[in-house]
């Protein structure tokens, strides 16, 4: 057996590990695609997966009042069209602007593709964003803070 | 609160996998003393992840739709490069370089796919052009390992029928989208048009002996009608057509007897007509679960193994457990290739990715059933993993078409 | 959407077929690699052999019949010193074509396999087999054939031990490689093992077996008349040239052949019992043995008793390998007790160790000892009286069975099967001449007597 063979033989299985990590993150990434593509109500959300957006001061001034308090119930759509989870009506947001949703422990926000962009403390979101407590989600000019 | 608190969610760790593959994979080879560390081992691995790096940042950044059907695509040509480099190295430098011609080819189809808006007008065109290939392969046509369908311009040789699977499924999405309504000639219904056009071209594929395509494309027809046609007497129909000629096949052409004898019992004539598929079973045989390893196999035994075969030398130095992912991951681009057409609004986009992918599902289950003897061997490459000029443009080029009917709903749904 | 649906059904169909592609595949690997690896035209099985010496084959004296032999560039020749002679029992192992008979199925002892302290060097010594076969027997035994398409087997009853065991034709393992083309292209299957793999109808030597049912069926005081003829609905048998016995007891039935006394017996026996005695004799059942063999069997779905009638006396869907046959008259002459045949005795180190010696055991407890001396008895009045006439040696009692065996469209089989001595057997023998068109009596004994006696007198 030359040193060669040796090494490869230990490689084959650690190509073998690697090779279904890959698979096992590519699966999760696509369920976590699809969960959100779904889009289900339940009521039967724990505590933990319930946030809210409180809007805040502005340089824009909404069109129509917003609310106090936006409740997100382990998962939530934002934008202008009437059937998403939280509508806000004003022009410069987009038919769906983002989604924020909950999975694992962790809170996560994606931008949907908007033609004006998020931003989360100022800086303009490209990937899928993991959100902290108290960050402030800038929508057009309309600014939230995100609360758990 | 500054960019450190920005986390990305996820989408990076599995093209570092894919990156940690590539470098233990490439330098595992380019210390084997028996390919006499020849540099350009590091070169063709440097090119496979630089070529993925960049594509994948584009369609991340430039939102050009689905994220997860490139990363893996590039496992699997990864694994494929791997392997050609270990079978023989001036395959896979030849292979590099038709991937980096295939991922050019991906971004043109994709940008021609998605800005072009008159593709589900023209089905007579992409009929002509099917035609004209099978011409032109009849007449300047080479044979190579029993079957007629290669065509050499000087130093270049590539596989007419791949293209024409692509056109195919073109013109028959015309047909099922509906953008092709008109009776032809005032009388033929597009129905019996597209049943006439598969007929042809199947007559064709019969007269190239180039039975693996054949089969490709008569099963992407019924499904196609299965899927789409209201009249379940057609889909009936072309059963029984089908079965018919296959037991004509069976009865008179020596080409598929022998098919189907050496798929029975390859055993009883293993050093003549059974030698290929013995050998790939031998190969198979030798992995277990693990694989022998990299380099330690000896995959050459099997011949045409760079192409059709290459599944077989996957398991002898990747192991089952390996043989087992290439599945895995060719089932997973099938699912989100197939959920990309059902997400499509556009019928003639929903219609041409869900042939692309019922072509890229079947072709990969009708090579690899067939290298391990699960069903009847028929030659057809293994796509992005088999060396192949046409074979890697093409399945680049399908993929491009999926990826911009993926932008495109994405798109729509999303931003206004 | 009704297209979605059916896309997803699509997708379904799609799932299935790749979970069967990743099921067969974990399943070829569970159940079918072991014996797809050890295929004797995997070349992988070489690679290993690229580092070791492989063993050498002896005979009982310790004559060598194959060795390898390394040349100063590390080529490596498998050399069988004795040429054709053993073709048929060691095989050929070639890097081209791969490895038969012993050479295959003690491949593993030949190469080593699973010796403790493995070095890594090159040229470690695999383990030597040392056969039961006498190598003075199995060349006299070659030279008494004389070129005739047949088999010869002889084995020590007491014990299952293969003495000499021959099939022609044959062909040399030291020129295979350039021989292989000629051979496959040859009618007669040179590569055919007749002795163990051959299968032919046993013809009147199985009237053996058919005794032993009449005996433990209780009808061994049966009187018959023989017209010469046996017929029984479109059944028509003759006695070997239509000889009429007229009044006749089994026991001369059974030393003159007569094929209408024992189609009578099958046939009143009935088909279960003519089955059961069979199978007793290890017909229907696969034989364990150090080469390959077939499985001699009775081949009817359903027998009648008509059948039966045709079986018992060896014809009809009944055939048997030459091994089988030695097998059946050895079981008569050991008591009773089939022995399990074997052919190598020891596998030993490099250095002469013993390190696998094989051990003789009963195959089946075919019949009683009663039962093996009534059949014995009417095995000695063949060769004293009977058919078998041509089998006698000065001195030493003889117990033997002839046959002539009809081939559908081909010339008789011609058939003998004899131990001796009768009382205290020390050799069995069964001869098959294949087409040979000549009764049993007449050629296939004189062959059996000759290697009998050279045997014995040694």
């Amino acid at each position: 057996m030359t040193v060669y063979s040796f090494i490869s033989t230990i490689l084959s299985y650690v190509f073998t590990v690697i090779i279904y990590v890959f698979i096992i993150f590519v699966i999760r990434l696509i369920y976590l695609d699809v969960k959100k593509m779904s889009r289900f109500e339940d009521n039967s959300i724990a505590d933990e997966a319930c946030a809210s957006l409180r809007p805040v001061k502005s340089k824009t001034e909404p069109r129509s009042p917003l609310k106090r308090r936006y409740n997100i119930y382990g998962e939530a759509v934002i934008g202008r069209n009437p059937e998403c989870d939280i509508v806000i009506n004003e022009s410069f947001v987009s038919q769906k602007h983002l989604i924020i949703w909950y999975e694992g422990g962790e809170w996560y926000l994606e931008d949907l593709g908007s033609r004006n962009g998020t931003t989360i403390n100022g800086k303009r979101i490209l990937n899928e964003v993991i959100l902290d407590p108290e960050d402030v989600i800038s929508i057009g000019g309309l600014n939230f803070v995100f609360e758990t | 609160m500054g960019m450190d608190r920005l986390k990305s969610a996820g989408y990076r760790k599995p093209a570092y996998l894919l990156i940690l593959l590539n470098v233990l994979g490439f330098g595992l080879l380019f210390i084997n003393k028996e390919n006499n560390y020849n540099l350009n081992i590091l070169y063709t691995g440097a090119a496979v992840m630089v070529l993925f790096l960049v594509m994948y940042t584009a369609l991340v950044l430039g939102r050009m739709g689905d994220k997860f059907i490139m990363l893996m695509v590039f496992m699997l040509i990864s694994i494929g490069v791997l392997l050609l480099c270990r079978i023989n190295l001036s395959y896979a430098f030849r292979q590099i370089i038709w991937i980096l011609v295939g991922g050019a080819v991906f971004f043109i189809a994709y940008f021609v796919y998605y800005n072009v808006k008159i593709w589900n007008k023209l089905w007579y065109l992409y009929f002509i052009g099917g035609t004209l290939l099978f011409l032109i392969t009849l007449v300047f046509g080479t044979t190579v390992y029993g079957s007629k369908n290669w065509i050499s311009i000087g130093p270049i040789s590539f596989q007419p029928s791949e293209i024409t699977k692509i056109l195919f499924i073109m013109c028959l999405a015309c047909y099922t989208s509906g953008s092709w309504s008109k009776p032809l000639l005032g009388k033929v219904k597009p129905k019996w048009a597209a049943l006439l056009i598969t007929y042809v071209f199947v007559g064709f594929l019969v007269l190239q002996r180039d039975w693996g395509t054949i089969l490709v494309m008569f099963s992407i027809y019924l499904f196609m009608i299965y899927v789409y046609e209201p009249d379940k007497k057609l889909l009936a129909l072309n059963i029984c057509a089908l079965v018919i000629i296959g037991l004509l096949g069976w009865r008179f052409l020596y080409h598929i007897q022998v098919r189907i004898a050496n798929w029975i019992d390859p055993w009883s004539d293993i050093s003549n007509r059974g030698y290929q598929i013995a050998q790939s079973l031998f190969a198979i045989s030798s992995g277990g679960y693990f694989g022998r390893g990299l380099g330690n196999g000896s995959p050459n035994y099997i011949p045409l193994v760079h192409s059709d075969f290459i599944f077989a030398a996957i398991c002898e130095e990747m192991g089952v457990f390996g043989g087992v992912a290439v599945i895995l991951l060719f089932f997973l681009i099938a699912y989100r290739c197939f959920k990309i057409s059902i997400m499509a609004s556009d019928p003639f986009d929903k219609a041409v990715s869900f042939g692309v992918t019922v072509m890229f599902a079947l072709q990969t289950f009708i090579i690899i059933g067939g290298v391990i003897k699960m069903i009847p061997l028929t030659g057809i490459t293994l796509p992005f993993v088999s060396y192949g000029g046409t074979s890697v443009v093409i399945s680049f080029a399908s993929m491009g078409i999926i990826q911009a009917i993926s932008a495109k709903a994405e798109r729509k749904g999303g931003a206004q | 959407m009704n297209t979605n649906k059916r896309i997803i059904r699509v997708l379904v169909v799609i799932a299935l077929l790749f979970l069967a592609l990743a099921s067969y595949l974990l399943w070829f690997n569970m159940f079918r690699a072991k014996e797809v690896y050890t295929n004797s035209y995997n070349r992988r099985q070489w690679e290993s052999e690229q580092h070791i010496k492989r063993g050498s084959i002896y005979s009982s004296e310790g004559e060598l019949l194959a060795e390898t032999r390394i040349s100063d560039d590390g080529t490596r020749t498998r050399r069988y010193p004795r040429g054709r002679l053993y073709s048929h029992v060691i095989g050929y192992s070639s890097q081209v074509y791969g490895k038969t008979l012993l050479e295959m199925s003690r491949d593993a002892d030949l190469v080593g396999k699973g010796n403790i302290g493995i070095s890594i060097g090159d040229n470690r010594p695999g383990n030597n087999l040392h056969l039961t076969v006498l190598d003075y027997l199995q060349e006299y035994a070659y030279d008494q054939l004389d070129g005739r398409h047949g088999a010869i087997v002889a084995m020590e009853p007491t014990t299952g031990q293969i003495l000499a065991m021959v099939s022609l034709p044959d062909f040399d393992p030291n020129t295979i490689e350039d021989d292989w083309e000629g051979i496959m292209e040859d009618k007669s299957s040179p590569f055919l093992a007749r002795a163990t793999q051959g299968l032919y109808p046993p013809g009147s030597t199985y009237k053996i077996v058919t005794s032993a049912a009449v005996y433990e069926n209780g009808r061994t005081t049966e009187t018959f008349d023989d017209p010469g003829v046996f017929k029984q609905g479109d059944v028509e048998v003759n006695n070997y040239g239509g000889e009429a016995f007229g009044s006749i007891d089994i026991k001369t039935g059974f030393e003159k052949s007569s094929n209408y006394v024992f189609c009578s017996l099958g046939y009143e026996m009935g088909a279960e019992s003519v089955r059961a005695e069979a199978e007793k004799f290890g017909i229907n059942k696969d034989l364990e043995f150090d080469i390959p063999t077939s499985k001699s069997e009775i081949q009817y779905g359903r027998m009648t008793d008509l059948d039966a009638a045709l079986v018992s006396i060896g014809q009809g869907g009944l055939v048997m390998t030459p091994l089988h046959v030695a097998m059946m008259a050895s079981a008569v002459a050991n008591g009773g007790k089939m022995m399990k045949p074997y052919l190598v005795e020891t596998v030993t180190t490099e250095n002469g160790t013993v390190i696998g010696q094989t051990k003789p055991s009963v195959l089946y407890e075919s019949v009683g000892p009663a039962c093996a001396s009534y059949v014995r008895d009417m095995m000695i009045g063949v060769v004293e009286e009977g058919t078998g006439t041509t089998a006698q040696i000065d001195g030493i009692t003889v117990a033997g069975k002839t046959g002539t065996a009809e081939t559908e469209g081909g010339e008789d089989h011609a058939w003998f099967v004899g131990y001796a001595p009768a009382e205290n057997p020390k050799i069995c023998v069964a001869v098959l001449l294949e087409n040979n068109g000549t009764p049993g009596g007449k050629t296939a004994a004189p062959i059996a007597r000759n290697i009998m006696r050279r045997f014995l007198n040694e």
